[in-house]
């Protein structure tokens, strides 16, 4: 693989990561707050 | 609610996050810039040193979010505040993603330059078992069946297991490495030319605005899943706490721990 690919593979593999990982938590807070209302029958507070 | 109480609730506010999103967006794409467009390539090295400004900063956020840990620990364990084992388990959860992410930058840096992906290196080897106590954490955090045992339980391990990060850290100096020793957090100048450095601090500087952003992500979403898990556990029990089994609502106990 020539150096670039390196570095694009480090670049690409870290914004997968930070995205990745966002997107999984906005997917958490979206269950819970289902869960939540689901169980009070009114609207999660964030 | 004390002064430092209220900047914390507004910087992890809604407008709060909003803005650290929007300077760490920014910060991240000035980075980028800088790192690949103008800082010059290393003399020897070549182009592939470029993967230095997301490697380092990636490593300061795992020493940071493990030192987060290690003193939000201590704080729990003397105070019993929920806060505190909710901010652990926080800075514990990213911290390991950065570790994960140091590692793998690492071996695409090491492969061009070492010759090899992964060496047992006494800088790697310590990095792997860092990553390996962090991840026992998290798995301790699954394990524990009350709230306030699974808060004591994780402060210890996480007091513990943070004799490794300064080991992490002078593992290049106290043993022979293949790993370079520190350029920049070191006795005396820094080893590194200007530009390069100037990339590399701004980078620091947008990786850790990132980092803040995720904290105060993940902490909302905490609050949220215990607040799920209190109605659910409500639910069942009828409304009333079972033996201490019920995890403490956020902002209205504000203290873990009732199963001593």
């Amino acid at each position: 693989m020539p150096d670039l690919g390196y570095v694009a593979a480090g670049y690409l593999a870290t914004a997968a990561t930070l995205g990745g990982y966002l997107l999984r938590l906005h997917g958490r807070a979206r269950r819970a707050r289902r869960r939540t209302a689901a169980l009070t029958g009114r609207p999660a507070r964030r | 609610m004390k002064r430092s109480e209220r900047m914390m609730a507004r910087l992890t506010g809604r407008r709060g996050e909003r803005v650290l999103a929007g300077a760490a967006l920014a910060g991240l794409a000035a980075s980028a810039g800088l790192s690949l467009l103008v800082a010059p390539p290393d003399a020897i090295q070549g182009e592939v040193q470029r993967l230095m400004y997301v490697h380092v900063p990636a490593a300061w956020l795992a020493y940071l979010s493990f030192t987060s840990v290690f003193v939000a620990s201590v704080a729990y364990l003397m105070t019993s505040r929920t806060r505190w084992d909710r901010l652990a388990a926080a800075s514990a959860e990213v911290g390991v993603l950065f570790c994960a992410l140091t590692i793998v930058l690492g071996a695409l840096w090491g492969r061009p330059v070492w010759g090899t992906w992964w060496t047992w290196d006494p800088r790697l080897t310590t990095t792997a078992v860092l990553l390996l106590v962090y991840l026992g954490y998290l798995a301790l955090r699954q394990m524990a069946d009350s709230p306030g045992r699974r808060a004591r339980w994780s402060a210890v391990l996480g007091v513990v297991g943070f004799v490794d990060v300064p080991i992490v850290h002078m593992s290049v100096v106290w043993w022979r490495s293949l790993h370079q020793a520190p350029t920049v957090l070191r006795p005396g100048a820094p080893t590194i030319a200007g530009s390069m450095l100037a990339a590399l601090l701004v980078a620091v500087a947008a990786f850790t605005l990132a980092w803040a952003y995720l904290i105060t992500v993940r902490l909302r979403v905490g609050r949220l899943e215990e607040r799920a898990a209190t109605q659910a556990l409500s639910a069942r029990t009828g409304g009333r706490p079972s033996d201490g089994q019920l995890p403490s609502v956020v902002g209205v106990q504000g203290r873990a721990g009732s199963d001593a």
